[in-house]
């Protein structure tokens, strides 16, 4: 393959102070998430006759982990959030330059 | 089942038609700059991009395919919700800030911000397109099928009312107008979802009265359509139609029994709604297609009492029966499909292009958090909408996709119109942010980086709207050729390809140092033809577009994500490794 030099002009990394941080608190957050996430879809697929039969608040299991995952998403997003408003609105305590 | 074109469904959906059309105009005036068309600016507020996410991704696969599914099904319509909607934590935590900070039009622009390469602003561009056309297919089909019932028009009609409402509402102010279109549309698909909802509750579980009373024979009525060689259909004995002598398919989606002996539960909760459904028992319908003794193709449909528990379970639909079966390439094939949908929602080009209508990351993330809250929701929503149209009494046994309008028929009148007008403003949301995003492919990657054509701020943006118009043309051309076609089968080629080709390079991008131009564009072409070839052989394709025995398909599974979404990283990996630099 050739390498074909274009005049792109996408901008550089702006200096963003607390990028690193909101990062890996995002990186860990997915992580989760995708732990909660697997777990539905294998319960799906190898145990349905588990999530068939177990009741909660008489619905099953099937049903509750399904609500359980939109809400987790939103309640998750939402902690993200927060916590990213908090790092941006906190003065840098020395300025690095990272390059 | 033949329909009555709705009078009130067209005016209110010339009424949408019109408002867009006027707010496409009047910010056309004011987007002339490239920045503007393509990215609208940067200018939209982070609450409004929020809501056009929604707009943007509820498609009418989301709106009409999983309400119809989970009607005709139970429970396996959700799972797609589920997908659909995890899909979106990727979105938030690894791309969203990272997309925005590094590109400007399109997705090439974050791709190659490390690289000045032609050759991965190529690669995006061919898999934009790509992409873009697959999406665009099944949503131009949709607006096909649902014009014929909603507003007597024939199909190639309502593909050619679409296509060019979304041309020109492109073409006067590019993601400006798109923007408003998507944020108008989300608006009113949650709203009126929010109003089904309570009306279904509201109305609660009721008995029909045939099946009151152990009346046994009313379970062993059929319904059958008999299509001659001349094209005209026999419905229940009686030619299709409205005249005297002539018949047509019964309404059916009727509960034949509900907890302790009651025939009417009266207003529900939300909670009280499902333990009841999943206490009752549901007449669901079966299909099995015959010929008769003089050759004619016959398929009759048959009633199956269901146990509500069995409804509320997986494995009820032919697409996900793999999970309740013993074969592990059933149980891969599900796996595999979870995990496109998880990974191809951050990957979808029409998604992605939205990061940069917002002024800076925080406005990125922050409208991450109002499309999941607004598009989560929505699916909680679908839930009832699926569940109450299932048991509405007003279902079409030949067509899942009428499932949603005609459990709003089922309250009157004006709500249908109002939904059928929701449903076709689902599918110019969708479409114009798809065009869009062809349009920077073609205008911003194509022509101003990988040909080098020397172009001002505005010849890039008359590039843009003559794309726009082609990629329109397109769309509705194939929209009127695959009319026949599966359209879900489409949408689930564009997430696989989109998180096939897309995801690895993004993520290696972000999180690997060592990444290489030459490695992000193996990964892209890599991904994006794996993907393809990998459906195109498999046992799906095979029945649904060869006809042949899917028991010949040359893969062992149907859905490529397994295989074709590490198959990326591994490409990109050894690319990288291959081609690093030796010396600094």
């Amino acid at each position: 393959m050739v390498e074909l030099h274009g005049a792109d002009s996408t901008p550089a990394d702006v200096h963003d102070a607390s990028a690193g941080k909101r990062s890996r608190i995002g990186i860990v957050l997915f992580v989760a998430y995708l732990a909660f996430y697997a777990g539905y879809v294998l319960l799906n697929a190898f145990a349905p006759a588990t999530i068939e039969r177990t009741q909660l608040f008489g619905v099953n299991l099937a049903v509750n982990y399904g609500l359980a995952l939109i809400a987790v998403a939103f309640a998750l997003a939402v902690a993200y959030d927060l916590i990213c408003r908090s790092l941006d609105a906190r003065p840098p305590a020395r300025t690095e330059d990272r390059g | 089942m033949i329909y009555e074109p709705s009078l009130t469904a067209i005016l209110v959906f010339g009424l949408f038609v019109a408002i867009t059309l006027g707010l496409s105009f009047y910010f056309g005036a004011k987007a002339r700059s490239a920045q503007s068309y393509f990215a609208a600016g940067g200018s939209i507020h982070w609450f409004v991009n929020g809501i056009a996410f929604a707009g943007d991704y509820l498609s009418a696969a989301s709106f009409l395919g999983i309400c119809g599914m989970i009607a005709f099904f139970g429970y396996d319509g959700f799972l797609y919700s589920i997908g659909y909607l995890a899909g979106w934590i990727v979105a938030l935590f690894v791309i969203a800030e990272p997309v925005k900070r590094l590109g400007r039009y399109t997705l090439a622009d974050a791709l190659n911000s490390r690289f000045q390469s032609r050759s991965i602003k190529l690669a995006s561009a061919i898999s934009t397109l790509a992409i873009s056309i697959f999406y665009l297919i099944p949503q131009m089909v949709g607006a096909g099928a649902l014009v014929k019932p909603l507003l007597g028009f024939p199909h190639w009609v309502g593909v050619v009312l679409v296509g060019a409402v979304v041309v020109l509402i492109v073409v006067t102010a590019g993601m400006v107008s798109t923007t408003y279109v998507q944020f108008l549309k989300g608006s009113l698909l949650v709203l009126f979802s929010v109003v089904l909802t309570f009306l279904i509750l509201n109305r609660g579980l009721r008995v029909d009265p045939r099946y009151q009373s152990g009346n046994r024979e009313a379970f062993a009525e059929t319904q059958s359509m008999t299509t001659g060689s001349d094209g005209k259909k026999i419905v229940n004995g009686k030619p299709q139609g409205r005249d005297p002598g002539e018949g047509d398919f019964w309404p059916v989606g009727h509960v034949s029994k509900l907890p302790d002996g009651r025939t009417e539960t009266g207003p529900l909760g939300p909670l009280d709604f499902l333990q009841t459904l999943q206490g009752s028992e549901i007449v669901l319908w079966g299909s099995r297609k015959t010929k008769d003794a003089e050759g004619r193709d016959v398929t009759v449909y048959t009633q199956k009492p269901t146990p509500g528990s069995e409804i509320m379970r997986p494995g009820n639909s032919p697409t996900f029966r793999g999970v309740r079966d013993d074969k592990f390439s059933s149980k891969l094939n599900f796996l595999s499909l979870m995990l496109a949908l998880f990974c191809g929602t951050a990957s979808l080009p029409h998604i992605l292009v939205r990061y940069y209508t917002v002024k800076d990351q925080a406005s990125a993330r922050k409208s991450t958090v109002v499309g999941i809250g607004s598009i989560g929701f929505f699916y909680v929503l679908t839930l009832f909408l699926g569940l109450g149209a299932m048991t509405s009494g007003s279902l079409d046994v030949t067509n899942s996709n009428m499932a949603a309008p005609l459990l709003a028929r089922s309250f009157g009148e004006l709500l249908f119109a109002v939904i059928s007008a929701i449903a076709f403003t689902t599918v110019l949301g969708t479409v114009s942010g798809l065009i869009v995003a062809a349009s920077g492919a073609v205008a911003h990657d194509l022509a101003a980086n990988v040909f080098r054509m020397e172009l001002n701020d505005r010849e890039k943006v008359r590039i843009g709207k003559w794309a726009a118009v082609g990629v329109g043309i397109i769309a509705i051309v194939l929209g009127i050729l695959f009319e026949k076609m599966n359209v879900n089968f489409l949408v689930g080629w564009a997430f696989s390809v989109a998180a096939s080709a897309n995801l690895p390079a993004l993520v290696m991008l972000l999180f690997w140092k060592r990444t290489t131009w030459q490695g992000i564009t193996a990964a892209i072409l890599t991904g994006m033809v794996a993907s393809l070839a990998w459906i195109l052989l498999s046992g799906d394709t095979y029945k649904d577009i060869y006809g042949l025995d899917p028991e010949r398909a040359i893969v062992p599974f149907s859905q490529p994500g397994i295989v074709t979404i590490p198959l990326g990283f591994i490409v990109l990996v050894v690319v990288s490794m291959a081609t690093r630099p030796k010396s600094r």
